[in-house]
C-alpha cells in the first residue's frame, strides 16, 4: 500500500468520490522522493478500505485532518506543454 | 576602497564562528521537519545560527540555518562589530548605497566554485538537493528560502534579485507566487506572458551574505550594483549554463530554467513572514528547472518564516525603513528618522519628524504608502522628535498618550495589499487589496504652548544641573550602572 496526501481546497464533505477525478497528490513514501508532488486522476473515497492505497486528506492551509481515506491512482497527467518540458 | 566584507557564505559561516553566532551541529539532523523545527525555535530565541553538518540521506551537503535573522548577524555581514547599535547599522548601510553604483564583473567559470559540479538535461532532479520540509503542514519541501532569483526583463535588459520562494513539485519543477507587483512580476506578466515566452531565471542558494541583503533591498538600483555599493568593490558573477543569466560566482548552488507562460500549478500553503500560513494551497507560477550547478559539498540555506524574528523579517523591515527614509529626504519632509519594526514582520513604520506644519503626517502617510514599497506594510506611526523610534516602549507610549482615536487615526480604504496579509478578507487576500492607516501621534500645532502636555521623563523635567548629579552619583546611591 501506498501513502499518499492531498490538499483539499474546499470542504472534505463536498469532495466528489468514487467518480474519475484530477487531484493534486503527494508521496508519502519515505526517503529522498517523500512529498513529490503529481497532478494526477483517481478515484477516491472516504472509506479507508475502499481502494487499494491510503490518502490522508489535509485542508488548504494544511491543516491534517488525521482521518485516513483511501485512493486508486488511474494515471498522472503532465500538466507542462509538450515544447517546454 | 572595498569595505570589509566576507565574500561568500563559507567565509561568512567563518565569521559567525568567530564572534560566537554560530552553532556547529555535528550529529544528523533530517531535512524533513526536524532542521526546519531547530532554525524555527533559533529564529524565536533570536539565537545562534545553526551550521548542520550532516543531513539525513544526503551525505556530501552541508545545511546553514537562520544565516542573518538578528541585527548582530547582519551587522557582521556589514563589516560591523556584532554588538553594534541599529541606527549606526543603518547608517552604514545608507552612507554605502548612496554613493555611484558599482557594476559587477564577469569571472571564467573556471574561477567560479559554483561550477565545481554541473548537471543539466536528463539529470536534473531536485531530489538530489535537501530541500528541508520546513514547517509540518507545508504544500511541500521548499529548497529557496534564503535565496535569491535572478531574472532580466527582455527589453531594457535590467537584471532583478528578488527572494520569491519556491516550492519543489516534482524532479524538475517548481512552483511559487510570482505577485505581480513585484519587480519580477511586472517582468514576467507585463513582458514574458503577453508574448507567450518563457522567462530564464536563476535561483541562488547560499550566496554571501550582502547579495542577499541587496535581494531583499527595495532599493531602484539593480541588485547586482547595489550589492557591489555594499561591497565596496564588483561583486564577481559569472553566466549560467544553459541561459545567459549572470550569477554570484560563489554561490553554493545555482538552479537555472525558465518561467513559464500560460500556466500555473498548485504552490502551498507555507508558513509565510506574517507568522502564519495565510495564503492557500492554489495555482502559482511554474519554474522548469534545466540545470543544477553547485560548489563542492554544498552548504544549503535555511530560513524559516513564522513567528519573529527571522530573515525576511529582519532585513526587509530594515531596508524598506532605510529606503522610505530615502524617499522622505528626498522630498524636503523634515524627518528626524524611520525604522520599521521586525516583530511587526514589516507592517509598521515609525517615522520621527520635527514637526514644522500641520498636516505633516498625512503628508508622510500618503508618500510612503504612495510609493513602490506601499504594498508590502500597512500601518505608518509619525511621532515627534521625542520620542526615540527605535525605543519600543516610548513608540507605544506616544501611541496610547498622543493618538485621538477620532482625529488622529487615518484609514486609507481599497489601497495596493497582499494576498498573504492575514488581517484581510479572503476575497481581498484574493485580489491583493488592503486597507491602510495612519497613527498620528503628533500634538496638533495650533495648541496654544500653555495647553501642550508636557512629558515627564527624567529627560524632560529635570533642570541639566540636577539631571547630571544624579547621573554621576549613581553608583553612590547604591544602583548599579
Amino acid at each position: 500500500m501506498i501513502e499518499y496526501d492531498t490538499f483539499f481546497l474546499g470542504e472534505p464533505e463536498a469532495v466528489l468520490q468514487d467518480e474519475v477525478t484530477e487531484i493534486v497528490i503527494r508521496d508519502l513514501s519515505p526517503g529522498r522522493r517523500k512529498y513529490r508532488a503529481a497532478y494526477a486522476e483517481v478515484r477516491l473515497s472516504s472509506d479507508p478500505d475502499k481502494y487499494a492505497d491510503r490518502l490522508w486528506p489535509r485542508l488548504g492551509r494544511g491543516q491534517w485532518l488525521g482521518i485516513p481515506w483511501s485512493v486508486e491512482v488511474i494515471r498522472e497527467v503532465n500538466k507542462i506543454p509538450e515544447a517546454w518540458r | 576602497m572595498a569595505n570589509k566584507y566576507y565574500k561568500d557564505n563559507r567565509e561568512f559561516i567563518k565569521g559567525l564562528d568567530e564572534a560566537g553566532l554560530l552553532v556547529t551541529v555535528e550529529q544528523e539532523v533530517d531535512w524533513d521537519m526536524e532542521m526546519g523545527a531547530i532554525v524555527r525555535r533559533v529564529c524565536e530565541m533570536k539565537g545562534p545560527s545553526p551550521y548542520f553538518k550532516s543531513i539525513k540521506e544526503y551525505e556530501g551537503f552541508e545545511a546553514l540555518g537562520a544565516p542573518l535573522a538578528t541585527y548582530p548577524k547582519l551587522a557582521l555581514a556589514l563589516g560591523l562589530p556584532p554588538d553594534a547599535s541599529i541606527p549606526e547599522i543603518g547608517r552604514v548601510y545608507t552612507e554605502r548605497t548612496n554613493g555611484a553604483p558599482i557594476q559587477p564583473v564577469v569571472v571564467e567559470r573556471d574561477a567560479a566554485p559554483c561550477k565545481q559540479n554541473i548537471i543539466t538535461g536528463d539529470d536534473v532532479d531536485l531530489f538530489d538537493l535537501p530541500a528541508p520540509m520546513v514547517h509540518d503542514g507545508d504544500g511541500g519541501r521548499y529548497l529557496a528560502t534564503w535565496h535569491m532569483v535572478v531574472s532580466r526583463e527582455p527589453d531594457s535588459g535590467d537584471v532583478n534579485w528578488g527572494m520569491y520562494r519556491q516550492m519543489v513539485f516534482d524532479e524538475k519543477t517548481m512552483t511559487g507566487p510570482v505577485l505581480p507587483f513585484s519587480d519580477m512580476g511586472k517582468m514576467f506578466y507585463n513582458k514574458y506572458v503577453p508574448r507567450n515566452q518563457p522567462m530564464p531565471f536563476a535561483t541562488v542558494i547560499g550566496m554571501d551574505p550582502l547579495s542577499g541583503i541587496a535581494a531583499c533591498a527595495p532599493s531602484p538600483i539593480p541588485e547586482d550594483q547595489f550589492t557591489g555599493m555594499m561591497m565596496g568593490e564588483p561583486v564577481e558573477l559569472v553566466k549560467c549554463e544553459t541561459n545567459d543569466l549572470l550569477v554570484p560566482a560563489s554561490a553554493e548552488i545555482i538552479i537555472e530554467g525558465e518561467v513559464l507562460p500560460g500556466i500555473n500549478m498548485l504552490e502551498a500553503p507555507f508558513g509565510e513572514y506574517t507568522g502564519y500560513r495565510t495564503s492557500p494551497r492554489e495555482p502559482r507560477a511554474v519554474y522548469r528547472v534545466h540545470a543544477i550547478t553547485y560548489r563542492d559539498r554544498p552548504i544549503v540555506a535555511v530560513s524559516n518564516m513564522g513567528i519573529p524574528t527571522d530573515e525576511g523579517q529582519l532585513l526587509r523591515s530594515f531596508s524598506l525603513g532605510l529606503e522610505m527614509e530615502k524617499l522622505l529626504r528626498s522630498q524636503g519632509i523634515p524627518i528626524t528618522g524611520v525604522y520599521m519594526l521586525p516583530e511587526s514582520t514589516h507592517h509598521l513604520v515609525v517615522v520621527g519628524t520635527k514637526p514644522a506644519y500641520s498636516g505633516i503626517a498625512s503628508q508622510i502617510a500618503q508618500l510612503v504608502f504612495g510609493s513602490k514599497l506601499g504594498p508590502w506594510f500597512h500601518q505608518v506611526i509619525v511621532v515627534d522628535q521625542t520620542v526615540d523610534i527605535y525605543n519600543v516602549n516610548e513608540v507605544i507610549h506616544a501611541f496610547s498618550t498622543r493618538c485621538d482615536p477620532a482625529r488622529d487615526i487615518h484609514i486609507y480604504r481599497e489601497s495596493a495589499g497582499t494576498p498573504l496579509n492575514p488581517y484581510a478578507s479572503p476575497a481581498d487576500r484574493k485580489v491583493g487589496r488592503g486597507s491602510k492607516v495612519l497613527f498620528d501621534c503628533l500634538f496638533p500645532l495650533d495648541w496654544s504652548r500653555a495647553d501642550t502636555p508636557i512629558l515627564v521623563s527624567f529627560n524632560t523635567v529635570y533642570p541639566q544641573d540636577i539631571q547630571d548629579r544624579v547621573l554621576a552619583q549613581w553608583t553612590n546611591y547604591g544602583f548599579s550602572e
